[in-house]
Formats: structure tokens, sequence, C-alpha cells
């Protein structure tokens, strides 16, 4: 533990100067965490944590409250247990919006406690599942009428240890095997009906639907902290890298213990990313971050935007996944790239919105690049300025507002609703003109102060992302300066403001602490910070990519140990 | 075994092959005994309010006129059922600073509490007759119209109970009694038994070591299972009563799910299968491309309702269909002969919204709406009962009145005999018992 600690601040004395601010606080732009809203690291640690009061003076890790399986890890994990191919998450309740008392605390989602609602379709679901599954196939032996009960037992071991993602106890084993011999004595049923109930039973059970592989052994305390189990690691790094249950390398390993160091994770780590699920959840983490699932519920005014159609809006956000996914997942995965990246992705529908050649789009879409003085990067995309924008015209306010909250980590205030909404168009003035007046007739400093200046710089973008030099007959006026990375920094438009977003270790941080969040599946904490202030260091221009941001976190403290909880039993 | 494809076989025999079944169960009605008159609370609520001058009357007594109509004209047939109670602020919401905060209004809405931390009424009275040994293995159904969306219901603790959105899935939880041959079932039932069994013990197992918060999860989850394990101790749904017909369109657009909705629990009070129900339309939140282009309304909901007076005339439209929906449900049960009168007549359907006033946001003077007079317990005759600072004023209809909406739900539990004193948060103490009542 020692030796750890002293590794992790050593790599973080080279980049932040803020790592031992007692106050758990930074200020902002000073250093690789520095400048991160409060918006991302939540409260206080957990109470009743031991020895978490110095900040900086010893490693540290956030709590790892209990979490269930998503909807989409639900989907994969029983796709690649079964061979499923029929998603039966999607039957579920969606996973919640992370929220309280109305505000976002994150722009992921998270899966809600079962109620009986969920119970039944969990029901349903394991049933439809133990039915469909190719027994056969999934069995380790092929029992004569003699030896089935060994058969079954010697299944319960071995596709427990996947089911489970971690060896399957003895009581377990005899709960199991019981009720295989009741399903087959009360219900007649034969050897196979018995694997099934096996099968749908270890579907309901509590170590597979939650992330929880450290069985009732003793937790392992270093210090004031739980360090992880092999096989908890094992499941953490997969589901965090790949979305899915740990694949039989990663289980083997836990099973030697080959997973206890921070070179063993990130050697996993890398064979991981391999994986073609670790593409699926890096999407899957944009998409979210950026909010671009919420793309089909967003409606224009169809008198202003006739355009907007259903068909729009799907290749509008193809292109957005297009450039993540060669950026980030194919490319240099360098955040530079994302906001400055000219590719074009486009069909004739948005070429043409693009003022480019439709039918060009078709023959050779591979050599489409936007105009650079219009655009560059994700920020400029109409997708992204049509998901912000607003449903007759820009948005301003909401599009800095986003920007703010997801690139920036800012917290944004809950608006005040007695506050009159901004003047319609017909009363003349740009969009600026009229925005500008409500910003400051509402909470001004405190609210639009901190984001405005990132949505104007988007005024050259109508509410569906067209290109404009005028606004309501008067010139748009795009420029501005923003506070970032402790400094003001002028743009002339947000082709400039994202050239000056790229280079900000400010937004790095953000995104560091983005992925720390979706990782971990819950807010930050102040003991998650030399953490992310860790994986941020690895995140550098000249480094290696989101990948190497993502295997950093992965072989970070706070992703490797965890606060106890209050009233567990750790002995 | 469980057939693997339990459930759609069992939505196709809902469709079809389940008909044969039909007269058999429409027999074992007429047969049957006539039921006693089981009291039942309905909850419904959608978000942005209504229009204020298309919706109170200017008397103490509710008026469906030719500018009201716009509004409330599907509920005139219930007039002389319905109260209206109007004053009743969210007063826990108010003292929180909560004034604006309208599009986060469920919560507060049903439990009385100003961040959702308490029980919904549905959840509370649920409880309170299961507690009772009444209908102990009654199902508390939490019903979404939306496909996606907030719930007006909660389980105490912070805990929100996720409405079931899908008709079909409904149909099954409800009626998969009466549409299985009985050895079938029987076959169903015992699995579902035992794997419920084993879930139990293994959840306890699983949950013994986890901290506090953690094992609340667990508990939470096991409250889920208890709960599935007590229906099917009763015998799972809709015996001898009649499941409605669901017809084969599977074009899920609102107005089919809503009606579809709404039957079912129409069929599910009149059957007896549940005596509490929390319906909830559109999200709160404040959410957009929420339209409805089967009014031939262009406009989005949320703008429209921002637009405030200059958007009534196309809102009360809007707000006229969610009322014509309430009373798809209100005239089922008022067809519904039950122990001398309608089940309408021992039931009591609460309508709400997460504001007054789409324009303004604000959670004081909330619409409430009652209709039916829960066998008795409410004098519901086409009063208007003006409350607080509302008492003998003709207008000013989003001024607050200045009664915590706590006295309602409290009056709610009371009505549905789970007595109280007080309801939700601490500090709104007190029922409007007799004021309902006479």
């Amino acid at each position: 533990m020692k030796k750890l600690l002293l590794f992790s601040i050593l790599g973080l004395v080279g980049c932040t100067a803020q790592i031992a601010d007692p106050n758990g606080g930074s200020t902002p732009g000073a250093g690789a965490g520095g400048g991160l809203g409060s918006g991302m690291f939540g409260g206080p640690t957990s109470p009743g944590a031991p020895g978490q009061t110095g900040a900086g003076a010893t490693a540290q890790a956030g709590p790892m409250p209990l979490r269930r399986l998503s909807r989409d890890e639900y989907d994969a994990t029983v796709a690649d247990l079964l061979g499923d191919t029929t998603h039966p998450g999607r039957d579920f309740p969606e996973d919640e919006r992370d929220e309280a008392d109305g505000q976002r605390l994150s722009p992921f989602r998270r899966p809600g406690a079962v109620g009986s609602l969920l119970a039944s379709r969990l029901l349903d679901a394991a049933s439809a599942l133990a039915g469909a599954a190719d027994v056969a196939k999934l069995l380790p032996c092929q029992p004569t009428s003699a030896d089935e009960a060994k058969c079954a037992d010697s299944f319960v071991t071995q596709f427990g240890l996947k089911a489970f993602r971690r060896p399957v106890l003895p009581e377990e084993k005899s709960r199991l095997l019981a009720l295989y011999q009741q399903v087959r004595t009360a219900e007649s049923a034969d050897f196979t009906g018995g694997i099934r109930a096996i099968i749908e039973a270890m579907l309901l059970s509590g170590p597979f639907l939650y992330h929880w592989e450290l069985g009732p052994q003793p937790a392992t305390l270093e210090g004031g902290l739980v360090q992880l189990g092999p096989y908890e690691i094992a499941s953490r790094l997969s589901y965090f890298l790949t979305g899915t249950m740990p694949d039989t390398e990663l289980l083997g390993a836990a099973a030697q213990g080959k997973l206890a160091t921070e070179a063993d994770v990130t050697a996993q780590a890398t064979r991981l990313f391999a994986s073609p699920r670790a593409k699926a959840s890096l999407r899957n983490f944009f998409q979210q971050w950026l909010g671009l699932d919420e793309m089909p519920e967003r409606s224009k005014d169809a008198a202003t935007y006739p355009q907007f159609t259903d068909a729009l809006k799907d290749s509008m956000i193809a292109e957005l996944n297009e450039l993540t996914g060669r950026v980030m997942l194919d490319g240099d995965g360098r955040l530079e790239s994302l906001l400055t990246d000219g590719k074009a992705f486009v069909d004739p529908a948005l070429a043409e919105l693009y003022g480019l050649d439709a039918a060009g789009s078709m023959k050779s879409p591979e050599a489409m690049m936007l105009a650079p003085r219009e655009r560059s990067g994700l920020l400029t995309r109409a997708g992204f300025q049509a998901l912000y924008g607003g449903p007759k015209g820009s948005n301003p306010i909401k599009r800095g507002a986003e920007i703010y909250r997801r690139l920036l980590c800012g917290t944004v205030p809950k608006p005040p609703a007695n506050v009159p909404p901004a003047k319609e168009p017909s009363e003349g003035g740009t969009t600026r003109m009229r925005f500008a007046e409500h910003g400051s007739n509402a909470c001004a400093k405190g609210c639009h102060g901190l984001f405005d200046a990132f949505g104007f710089a988007f005024e050259n973008y109508d509410g569906i992302g067209r290109y404009r030099t005028l606004d309501n007959d008067l010139p748009v006026d795009a420029s501005g300066s923003v506070l970032l990375d402790g400094a003001q920094v002028s743009f002339e438009d947000g082709v400039e403001l994202s050239r000056k977003l790229a280079d900000s270790q400010q937004v790095r941080g953000c995104l560091s602490a983005q992925v720390a969040s979706y990782g971990l599946g819950r807010t930050l904490t102040d003991a998650d910070r030399a953490s992310v202030d860790a994986a941020t260091a690895a995140y550098q221009p000249t480094g290696g990519g989101i990948r190497a941001l993502l295997a950093a976190f992965a072989a970070s403290t706070t992703f490797r140990y965890r606060l106890p909880a209050e009233g567990e039993v750790l002995k | 075994m469980t057939n693997p494809k339990y459930s759609r076989r069992l939505l196709l025999q809902s469709l079809g092959v389940g008909a044969a079944f039909l007269p058999l169960l429409q027999a074992e009605v007429g047969q049957g005994q006539a039921l006693a008159a089981p009291k039942r609370l309905v909850t419904v609520a959608w978000g942005h309010g209504v229009c204020g001058p298309y919706y109170y009357p200017g008397t103490d007594t509710i008026t469906i006129d030719e500018k009201t109509g716009q509004c409330l004209s599907a509920l005139a047939p219930f007039q002389s059922k319905m109260l209206m109670v109007c004053g009743l602020d969210n007063k826990a919401y108010l003292d929180h600073g909560r004034k604006y905060d309208g599009h986060s209004g469920y919560p507060g809405l049903f439990t009385g509490t100003h961040d959702g931390s308490g029980k919904s009424i549905d959840q509370a009275v649920a409880d309170g007759l299961r507690a009772k040994g009444v209908n102990k293995a009654g199902l508390h159904l939490v019903v979404g119209i939306e496909p996606d969306g907030n719930t007006i219901s909660y389980s105490g603790g912070g805990g929100k109970n996720t409405p079931e959105r899908d008709p079909w899935k409904l149909f099954e939880r409800l009626f998969s009694g009466a549409t299985l041959p009985p050895d079938q079932l029987a076959k169903i039932v015992a699995h579902r038994q035992s794997m419920l069994d084993y879930v139990g013990k293994d959840l306890e197992a699983f949950g013994a070591r986890l901290g506090r918060d953690d094992k609340s999860k667990i508990d939470a989850h096991l409250q889920a299972i208890r709960e599935l394990e007590n229906q099917l101790a009763a015998g799972g749904g809709g015996k001898g009563c009649a499941p409605p017909m669901l017809g084969d369109s599977r074009s899920l657009d609102t107005p089919t799910r809503s009606s579809l909705m709404f039957s079912l629990v129409g069929a599910a009070m009149r059957c007896d299968i549940t005596r509490v129900v929390s319906m909830t339309f559109y999200d709160d939140h404040g959410k957009f491309n929420i339209r409805f282009p089967w009014l031939n309304i262009g406009d989005d909901l949320h703008p429209l309702a921002h637009q405030g007076a200059a958007g009534y005339p196309t809102k009360s439209k809007i707000d006229a269909w969610l009322f014509s929906q309430v009373a798809l449900l209100a005239k089922d049960l008022e067809a519904t002969p039950e122990a001398g009168k309608t089940a309408l007549d021992n039931s009591v359907i609460v309508v709400s919204s997460d504001m007054n006033d789409g324009a303004s946001h604000s959670v004081e003077s909330l619409p409430f709406l009652l209709i039916g007079s829960c066998g008795g317990a409410i004098k519901a005759n086409g009063r208007a009962l003006k409350l607080g600072k509302w008492a003998g004023k003709t207008s000013n209809w989003k001024d607050p009145g200045g009664v915590p909406h706590n006295k309602l739900l409290a009056s709610l539990s009371n009505a549905m005999d789970v007595p109280v004193t007080s309801f939700g948060e601490a500090g709104y103490d007190g029922t409007l018992d007799s004021e309902l009542r006479s």
C-alpha cells in the first residue's frame, strides 16, 4: 500500500499542484484536475469511513455502493453466458437518470431499485432464457442416468463460476441442487429440465444481478480501505471496459491471483481493448456523456424547421457516432482530434444542410470535408447543435449550459422559473441580443455569467445546426470570452472556442472525471480526486489517447480499492 | 417445466385463442355471489397544470358550461358525482423554496413531502389495507401511459414505483389466471413458487453481510419478491371475471395505449384484482416533444403551456382529452352495479397535476378533482369545495389557498379506512374529513 501510494503521488506531482488541498476543493485551472466543477465531486466521503480525513495524506478510494446490472449489461451478459440474442433487458424499466431534487448529478443512467414490476420482468426473462438455453452445449458432462446428480453438481460449479463471476459457495450449491431435486420430483422434470431450473434460479439470484463478487469471505483491509479481490477486479474491469461479464481469460487470471498489481490490471486492460465489446462499451459512454441518446425525443417547430425529420435526426446522430468512433475508438483517441476534426460523415440530406455536394457524398463519402472556417470538431456538428438548440431558434443558453455541464463538469444552477422567457424574434434583434437581455434579468452573474458565453460562441448555427452569418437580418456575433484553466480566454467563434477547449487541461480533467463516474457507476467524492487526476495525467496531448486514460483509471486506487460501507460485516 | 414462451403464448391466447374461455368465465361471474362493495382509490396525474378559466367555476358548484365545457365536457355525465377541491397548496415544496418547481412536482404530489422521501397515498393505503388483512394479495397497480417518464407513485424512503407501461404485459399480469387451463396454470404457479422461494433465501444470504444502504436495496428487492409470492398464493388474478379484449392492434400510439390502459384498470377494479391504482400520464421534468396529432394540434405541450393565457384555447383541448381518458374509467365503473350502487360510487378517482398553471410552474393551488364518493366517505355531489383563502372567492384562481394538500391526502387514507391524523412530511397535520363529508 505504501508503495502504491508513493507511486500515485509521484505520478501526480508533475502535473498538478492541487492535489493536497485539505478542503478537497481545487482552484480552477491549476493542475490536472484543476477546475473540475463541484458538479462531479459530490459530497464528503462516506460517514464512518476510518482514517479518511486528511486528504492527500493516505491513498484514497471512494465507496462502492451496491449496483445492479444495467439493462445493457444484463443483455450483454446473458449473450455471453448463454448465447442469447433476444435482448430481454429491453423489457425492463429504463435505468434511471442520475439526479436528486430535479437536478442532474451526472449525464449517466443508473439502474434503479428492484420493485415488483422489475421483479416480475426478471422472472419472465429468466424463465425464457433458461427455456431457450442450449443445455447440451453448456453441460460439462454427458450423464448416464446413474450419474446425473454428479453432473448437475459439476454444472453448478462450472457454469456458476461464470454466472456469479466468482466461485459458487458451498451453501449456494446446496440451495441450487435442492431446487434441482425439487423440480425433478415435484414437477416430474427430466435431467435437462432440472438443469434449466438451475439456470433460471441463477439468473434470478443476487450474485448474478448485482455487481458484488466478494462472496462471504472476509474483506482484505489495507489501511482504512478494502482491497478488491481478484474476482471483483475481474468484473469491475470487464464491465468498465467491455460492458459485459469477464471472459475466460479474466476469470482464469482471477483464479491464479494475477490481478493483484497495477501492472496486472494494465495488461488485462490493454488486452480487453481489442475485444469487439470494448468499442460498444466506449460508444455507450460517449452516447451518455454527450446526451446523444436524447436525440429521438427532440422536436423542432415544424413551421421553422420542416426539414428536421426523423431521418435527418438519424443522419445527425450517425455522424456524431461515426466521429466519436473514428477518432476515439479507431483513431488517436485524443480530445484535440474529437474537438477539431473536419471530416464529414454525411448522407445526401446532411450534406445539403452542410452545403456540401450531396451527389458527391454518395460517390466518395470518404472525401467529404467540412469547410474549416465554418466547422471543426464535435461541437460544431449539426447534430450537437440541433440536440441543444431550441425548437424555433438557436437557444445559446441551453447550449452553453450543456457544454459547461458535460465538458467542463460545471454545476448549472437550477433556473428560477418565474423569469419571463426571452423575447420572440418578431420583437427584433439577434438571438444573442434577446437572450443577453434575458440573462441579465435572470440570475445574471451566478448562473448566466458562468455558461452563456459557451453558447454564444455557437451562434453561427441555427436551431438545427445550419451555418449562418445573419440572424434576424443582423450580423451574427459569436465572439466572447470564457473562464478556462483559470484564465479568461477569448475567441472569435465556435471554431476557435473548440480549439481552445481542445487544448484545455480543464476539459481533459472533466472527461477523466466523467469516465470515472461512468466506470464507478456512482457520483464521485473527494476521495476519488487523486485517482481521477492520475487518469488525467495519463491523458495528455502526446500520450496514448482515451485508452491510456481508461487504463490509468482502471489501475488507480479508487478503482481497485473501496471504502468499507457503514454497517458492513468485513470479517 | 415452465414453457419458455409462456408470456408470448399467453398473449396470443388473450388475442385470439383465449376467446374460447370467455363464455366459461362469464358464466362463472353469473353464478358467483353478489360482490360486496370494496372501496377503491385511483390517483391520476399529468404535468403542466390546467387552464384555470376553463376549469374552475365562479360559484361553489362545478359548472360545465360553454367555456369550462371545452375542458371538462367528457366528465359531464358524472358531474353530480364529482368534488372539486380548491385552495390546496403543496406546502412542503413551498417551505423548501420550491414554489416554482412544478416541473419536478411529482415527488411531492401524492407523498406530501418536499422530495418524494415518503410513501405516496396509493402505496400507504395499499400497505394499510394489506396490514388489515383486506384484499391481502391485492395488486397495487402502478401504470404509466407514456412509454417513458416519471411516476407519481413512491414506495417510501425515496424509492419510486416503476409504472407498467405495456398494456399487453399488464394484461398478462392481471388476467393470466383467467386465460390458462387450470392444470397448466397450477404447474406454472408451482414452478414460480419454487423460484420465488429460492430467490428469497438467496437474497437473504446475499444481503447478510452488506452495509446498511446496500442492505436496504436488497430488502426492497426481497419485498418485491414477497409481493409476487403473495399474488401467486392468492391464485393469480382475474378468476371468475372476464378480461377485456385488447384487440389485435399493435399500434401503440398514445390514444391506443391510453384507452387500453384505462380499460385494463377498469377491469382490474371491477374484478377486484386491485383496489389501489396510480396512473401517470406525462412526465413532469418539463420534457419536450409531447404532441397531440390526433387532436390536430401541432404544438408541443411544454412551450404551449408556457404561453399562459395566450395558449389556453389550444391547451384546454389537450386538458379536455386528458379528462376524457379519465372519463373512460369513470364510465366503466359507473356501468358496473355493485351492492345497490355502482362501482364508481364505491371508488374515488383523484385527478391532479404537478403545478397549477404551465406558465408559472407554481405548486400553489393544485387542481384536485375527485370523482366518486368512496363508499359514502366523501360527499361528491357536484360541489366545488373552496378552502382557506379561496373561501367565498369567485376568481383569482392562481392565488394560494394556504391549506396544505397533505390534509386531503390524509382524508383519502381515512376514506379508504386506513385511519391517520396526518400524511406526509411533519408539520402539515390534520385532515379535511369533515369538509369532505359535509
